[in-house]
């Protein structure tokens, strides 16, 4: 270590917080400390003095509280802030001395806390587009071949269609059904009479006005959110890997191109918004083409963006320079300028007042089925071109055959498509009578006339259904049957050595019945491996079907069976849509429903927003810097990258506060991943530069990351990957990397192969048992609780590990 | 230190309408067949000690645990609920409880979970 380099100082507890961290925790770390009620290593090793290492503990998903964590009923909160941060046991009115030192970091705050969490419920489509990115199974770099530069580039002009779609999606909603239709046939509620009132042009101007709010709100969602999270840095002082883009130094900061994401998409639904707004025939009609020549103008302007290789998240990522550059400057302006044209011509409409000899609102039919068709065209090329990468060679270590980024994709323009369609049928039916056909010019009186996409919707729904229903019969029945196979009692197990009998080393015939209880549950957790194919049996015949009957619809053809299969489909639909707009209203009033489907959000955006800027923010973008600073205060870093280290901002913090602060040493540092917190953890390492890693243990419980991680996202978890971590952790120490695998977990797994990569899955995997004996079951009726993927921290059977990788740091 | 139990077991079953039944691998005792009130931790999963895990007043839990932690902890599973764990024996070495202690820490448990009407018989 070079001497020259300035040390960071030692720590203080309760950084910045004398009082606490939030209306709700009014401790005082520093009163708590000074009076030796929290395990900490004193500066002078005096008597308080605790465990050499330090334990860092990250939870998975639903965010448990930090009591859970610390398995201690009272916690105090040493660092962060009262959305996330650090936690220590507290031992209030007694003496923490021998006591275990062990820090948590809750992180669940940042997708629970906030209010607007519950709108992201309408975004799943734009949140899977993001994870599609970086499930592209062609590794990115300096030479990168040209598919994958290519296979980003269509994302990315997916999620533009998406985003065309939603808001095509929300113009028929508002311009097309309320303001157009159901006005003047009287289809409205009473309430709203005043508007039913007004002539065609002033209620087209106010639906066309309301889908510009909308936008604002997506943009705001959108700005808020890189506020917040995707501001946090750690700086250029990583030791970059080419082979591993997550050792980049601002692979977690995604202002940028989210910034220059949202600019483009922002003009794409201008554009949408103008389009509607000159299109209805009235006077002035130069003005009309002019206006549409512009819309269209905006929406190639858009295309092109988007699909431009400097809209690449990877390729922004590159540009040290934090000034804007000038291409930046110029999307902004183009923005503001097509969100102005829109908004004046919508305005204009009111006095600009349009014909109303058209059933609908021109362009609806046409503008929806022209997106859908771009949405699943695209998908399909996308899926041309991750295919002739040939994925699948890499055999067991990829999920759906590598093609798990063109599902992803496949899966949200579906997702995004019947949503929509339900939505729109749902709607339609409260504020009138629906026709859903093809252009019909014979419609008239009260019926409401849809667009041909929600009636192929419709037919989409019922296969879903159908698919739905036959995926969970399969995975059911080879469940029971595997559950038999691996839970059957023979004479000689060594004949299946992955069976219970096997495993426990069991030769007592009264395990038997224990036996098969456990194997159906090792069973179950198995189907975990059949996710991709269980969504590929959902997603393909849906999309292909739904794709097939509008393709039909435009030829004319219309079969009676299939009409009778869209009523059906169409009310299944209503249904499915009115459930989730409850559930969306339990969301906004609870946080405890909040919680509830936390986890989608804990899964679905830890990875940034690379193709989707309106989608759901990146977690990680906050929790990864977070750590890494706090990791690196620590173990005690040197300060690196000048005065922007953010470990020497967080020293200064903590020393504005510093005076009569009990001061902890520097100590080595295990850190403890769970489920969810493993790839935090593995992120974490990759960070961080090479001797503080050297001062570092790594232990993960319940791991997804090679299971789903490794095997979804290979370019970035992929095996060589992960065994660039194990040799971070691996010196004349031994091996500083343990990976606990419950046979029974549904979620964690192996880190490594034990087929294709026997030497490092030797090293790092390690079974412990659930249960941890087998049991008879004629004489114990009430046999032991099997945990499966839960309750890690306080498994006896990982104390053990933790107690032997501590001692390989402080040893040395 | 099957007598620890022994004693426990004692403590448990001098109270009304209290029954022993094993539940998840574990005696446990139970009010009217129905209520769970003491469950013993013999070396649950492999852990390194003998303990019971009880039912305990609101707070108790965090003030046992902050005065004495090598004696009192927060048992895995049922430690969100306020429930208290407490050592009889460790593997390491550790002091024979104050069974009156334990005593009342049994019926504070009965008192927790039992009905109105046999809770005020203790």
């Amino acid at each position: 270590m070079d001497v020259e380099t300035p040390q960071l100082g030692p720590i203080t507890i309760g950084m910045g917080a004398g009082d606490g961290f939030s209306a709700s925790d009014l401790t005082n770390p520093r009163l708590a400390t000074l009076a030796g009620e929290v395990p900490y290593l004193a500066l002078d090793g005096s008597t308080r003095s605790a465990d050499p290492v330090l334990e860092l503990r990250i939870h998975g998903v639903g965010g448990a509280p930090a009591a859970d964590n610390l398995e201690t009923p009272a916690t105090i909160q040493v660092a962060g802030d009262e959305t996330a941060g650090f936690y220590r046991a507290w031992y209030p009115g007694g003496s923490a001395a021998g006591q275990p030192r062990r820090e948590a970091y809750g992180w669940g705050g940042l997708n629970t806390r906030a209010t607007a969490r519950a709108f992201y419920l309408l975004l799943i489509a734009f949140m899977l587009i993001n994870m599609a990115h970086w499930a592209l199974p062609g590794r990115p770099g300096k030479q990168e071949p040209l598919t994958n530069k290519i296979s980003r580039a269509v994302l990315r002009l997916i999620g533009l269609a998406v985003t065309v779609a939603f808001f095509a999606t929300t113009v028929t909603l508002l311009a097309d059904l309320v303001a157009w239709q159901a006005a003047p046939r009287g289809g409205l509620p009473s309430w709203l009479g005043w508007y039913a009132r007004r002539d065609t042009g002033p209620r087209l101007a106010v639906a066309l006005l309301l889908v510009l709010v909308v936008l604002g709100g997506l943009i705001w969602l959108s700005f808020r959110t890189v506020r917040d999270y995707e501001k946090w840095g750690t700086e250029a002082f990583t030791e970059q890997d080419e082979g591993w883009l997550l050792t980049h130094a601002r692979f977690w900061r995604g202002e940028r191109s989210v910034n220059r994401q949202r600019n483009v998409h922002v003009i794409a639904a201008s554009a949408v918004v103008l389009f509607f707004a000159a299109l209805p025939d009235s006077s002035a009609n130069p003005v009309r083409v002019v206006l549409l020549v512009v819309a269209a103008a905006l929406g190639a302007a858009a295309i092109g963006l988007a699909a431009a290789p400097w809209a690449d998240r990877l390729h922004l990522a590159d540009q040290k320079s934090q000034d804007q550059q000038w291409s930046e400057v110029l999307v902004m302006w183009a923005a503001r300028f097509a969100v102005a044209v829109a908004a004046g011509a919508s305005l204009a409409r009111f006095w600009w007042r349009p014909g109303h000899d058209q059933h609908a609102l021109p362009g609806d039919q046409l503008m929806l089925i022209c997106v859908t068709f771009a949405e699943f065209g695209l998908v399909v090329l996308l899926t041309a071109v991750v295919a002739m990468q040939a994925p699948w060679r890499a055999r067991r270590e990829v999920m759906g055959f590598g093609l798990v980024g063109p599902l992803l994709a496949l899966l949200a323009v579906t997702v995004g498509t019947i949503f929509g369609t339900s939505l729109t049928l749902a709607v339609s039916n409260l504020i009138g009578t629906p026709k859903v056909t093809t252009s019909d010019p014979k419609v008239v009186g009260e019926t409401l006339l849809l667009p041909s996409t929600v009636y192929s919707g419709s037919v989409g729904m019922i296969v879903a259904v159908l698919a739905l229903v036959g995926v969970a019969a399969y995975l059911a029945g080879w469940a029971n049957w595997e559950g038999r196979r691996l839970g059957g009692f023979v004479d000689n197990p060594a004949q299946h050595s992955d069976s219970v009998q096997a495993v426990y080393a069991s030769s007592d015939r009264r395990d038997a019945g224990a036996a098969l209880a456990v194997g159906k549950i090792w069973a179950r957790s198995a189907l975990t491996d059949r996710l991709a194919g269980a969504l590929a049996v959902l997603a393909i015949p849906t999309a292909a079907l739904f794709v097939a009957d509008l393709i039909a619809l435009q030829l004319g053809a219309n079969p009676k069976f299939l009409q009778k299969v869209a009523t059906i489909g169409g009310t299944i639909g209503v249904f499915v849509t009115l459930y989730f707009l409850t559930t969306l209203r339990a969301a906004l009033l609870s946080a405890s429903k909040r919680r509830h489907f936390g986890f989608l959000w804990d899964v679905g955006t830890f990875w940034p927003r690379a193709c989707h800027p309106f989608g759901p923010p990146s977690y990680a973008e906050r929790t990864i810097p977070e750590v890494v600073t706090r990791v690196r205060r620590l173990v005690g870093d040197q300060v690196r990258g000048g005065t922007d280290d953010p470990a020497l901002a967080q020293q200064d913090a903590e020393q504005r506060h510093a005076s009569d602060v009990p001061l902890e040493r520097h100590s080595p540092v295990l850190l403890t991943g769970y489920s969810q917190g493993t790839p935090i953890s593995i992120a974490v390492m990759a960070q961080l530069p090479a001797d503080v890693r050297s001062r570092l243990s790594l232990l993960t419980l319940a791991a997804p990351i090679r299971r789903l991680y490794g095997r979804a996202f290979p370019a970035y978890f992929g095996p060589d990957q992960l065994a660039k971590v194990r040799g971070y952790l691996a010196d004349e120490r031994g091996m500083r990397w343990r990976n606990l695998v419950r046979r029974s977990d549904y979620i964690g797994g192996c880190a490594f192969d034990p087929g294709s990569r026997r030497e490092d899955h030797n090293l790092v995997d390690f079974y412990i048992n659930d249960p941890p004996t087998l049991w008879d079951s004629d004489n114990n009726p009430s046999p032991p609780e099997l945990h499966m993927h839960a309750d890690w921290f306080p498994d006896p059977q990982v104390r053990p590990y933790a107690v032997q990788l501590a001692n390989q740091l402080s040893d040395a | 230190m099957p007598d620890a139990v022994a004693k426990l077991r004692a403590l448990c079953l001098a109270l009304p309408e209290v029954i022993e039944r094993p539940s998840h691998g574990e005696a446990c005792f139970f009010i009217r067949d129905k209520k769970q009130f003491v469950s013993v931790d013999d070396h649950h999963h492999g852990a390194a000690h003998l303990a019971f895990w009880c039912a305990a007043p609101p707070g108790a839990q965090e003030a046992l645990v902050a005065s004495d932690p090598d004696r009192y902890f927060r048992p895995p599973y049922v430690g969100h609920r306020g429930w208290l764990g407490v050592l009889l024996a460790a593997d390491g070495g550790l002091a024979e409880p104050d069974w009156a202690e334990i005593d009342e820490i049994v019926r504070d448990a009965y008192r927790q979970v039992a009905p109105k009407t046999l809770a005020e018989l203790v």
